[in-house]
């Protein structure tokens, strides 16, 4: 029907207001990651380790950074930069431990 | 792999593990404990001792826990824990972070599915209600709840989520009913015409096979993972090869809009495609 009247203008075809998966957090991108995840997974195998790893506001690195009467929640720049250096560091250990050998694949989020 | 407590007192390790590896209290002396559902703790905690690695039911293992009677007493509450209140960690990660790293053997794929859902869930969300001047107007909001945390993060550009290998999406649909994008100003006769020659993934695979036999014994999933075998050679290509590849995979990949002669009917009049066959099949 729309392919033949061209009298229509295609703001009449009709709208769906989403959020596209460009946007990060959004439930498309969600749906999107979730699904590629899955797919590494029909690839690469079912993983053999879920690791979770909470940032810890009494690590060394944090409090000698902090100014007097400051805590963590005060300077969450500083926690936030910190958490990154060790989550590298964390993705780097659990490589090197390697629980059985190379590790071939790996997906990670973040939650707050 | 550790879910017991294991070292003599004192030594570093053991107070990380104390102090950031015991999950609880709670249970029924504890009714007001932040895992407490029902009557129940939601993380299932005390977990019952067990002598062996055994699979759970659930799909999670259900890890060794000897009852060799140690308790360990907290300052902080009195509460004397045994090795059923102990997370599931692995003590080089705890010792080397200082952090609670729950360490979770995955077996059995019903776990897989429920994991990635739970590491997928977005972010948080708040449902506000605005009252305005007038009492009978109100405004609900379905909003994202940012917390400053998660803020500060996107303000570093640190990544909130890595998936490794890389996964690409190869569109599957039927003849002529692809999606295609446009601009609500747009001429509807044109968008039509574009619309009709317009090159998906799937299309871009029809085309390439009827051109060149050399994939036709590889299905569509592993079809962009034999042009990446290729992709590795490409250091050692003089310019003039290393266009032609660019320029096929771009043909591949395609999220790009070339106009030429129509997807389904197979004529694909694009001309680098038959010079770049030959340089595949070397």
């Amino acid at each position: 029907m729309v392919k033949h009247d061209f009298q229509l203008h295609p703001a009449q075809v009709g709208q769906r207001i989403i959020l596209p998966t460009s946007f990060r957090g959004s439930p498309c991108f969600m749906m999107q990651t979730y699904q590629d995840a899955m797919a590494i997974v029909q690839s690469k195998g079912i993983p053999n380790v879920f690791l979770t790893f909470t940032c810890n506001p009494n690590w060394q690195e944090i409090i000698t950074e902090l100014k007097p009467n400051q805590t963590a929640s005060d300077r969450l720049d500083l926690v936030a930069r910190v958490f990154q250096m060790k989550v590298k560091a964390l993705l780097k250990g659990v490589a090197k431990i390697g629980w059985s050998a190379k590790v071939i694949g790996n997906i990670w989020t973040r939650e707050y | 792999m550790s879910v017991e407590l294991l070292l003599p007192e004192n030594t570093p390790l053991f107070e990380m593990v104390t102090k950031c590896l015991l999950h609880g209290p709670c249970g029924q002396e504890y009714p007001n404990a932040p895992c407490m559902v029902n009557g129940l703790c939601k993380k299932r905690y005390p977990r019952t001792f067990s002598k062996e690695i055994t699979q759970g039911e659930d799909g999670y293992p259900v890890y060794r826990r000897r009852n060799d009677g140690r308790t360990f007493q907290k300052t902080l509450d009195g509460f004397a824990y045994n090795n059923q209140w102990v997370v599931p960690h692995n003590p080089y990660l705890t010792k080397m972070f200082n952090a609670h790293i729950n360490v979770e053997v995955s077996a059995g794929i019903r776990s897989v599915k429920y994991l990635f859902k739970y590491v997928y869930k977005g972010p948080d969300r708040v449902t506000a209600v605005i009252t305005g001047p007038i009492n009978e107007i109100r405004q609900y909001i379905d909003a994202r709840y940012l917390s400053t945390a998660e803020g500060v993060d996107s303000l570093l550009l640190f990544k909130k989520h890595m998936e490794w290998p890389l996964a690409t999406q190869l569109v599957v649909h039927l003849l002529r009913q692809h999606n295609v994008n446009f601009n609500e100003n747009e001429n509807l006769a044109a968008m039509v015409k574009r619309a009709a020659h317009q090159k998906t993934t799937l299309t871009a695979y029809f085309a390439y096979n009827a051109q060149n036999a050399n994939g036709r014994n590889v299905v569509y999933a592993d079809f962009l993972i034999m042009f990446g075998k290729f992709k590795k050679k490409f250091g050692q290509l003089d310019n003039e090869e290393k266009k032609l590849l660019g320029e096929c995979i771009l043909y591949i990949l395609l999220l790009v809009n070339v106009s030429s002669s129509a997807s389904y009917l197979l004529s694909y009049r694009a001309r680098p495609l038959s010079n770049i066959s030959g340089l595949l099949t070397t």
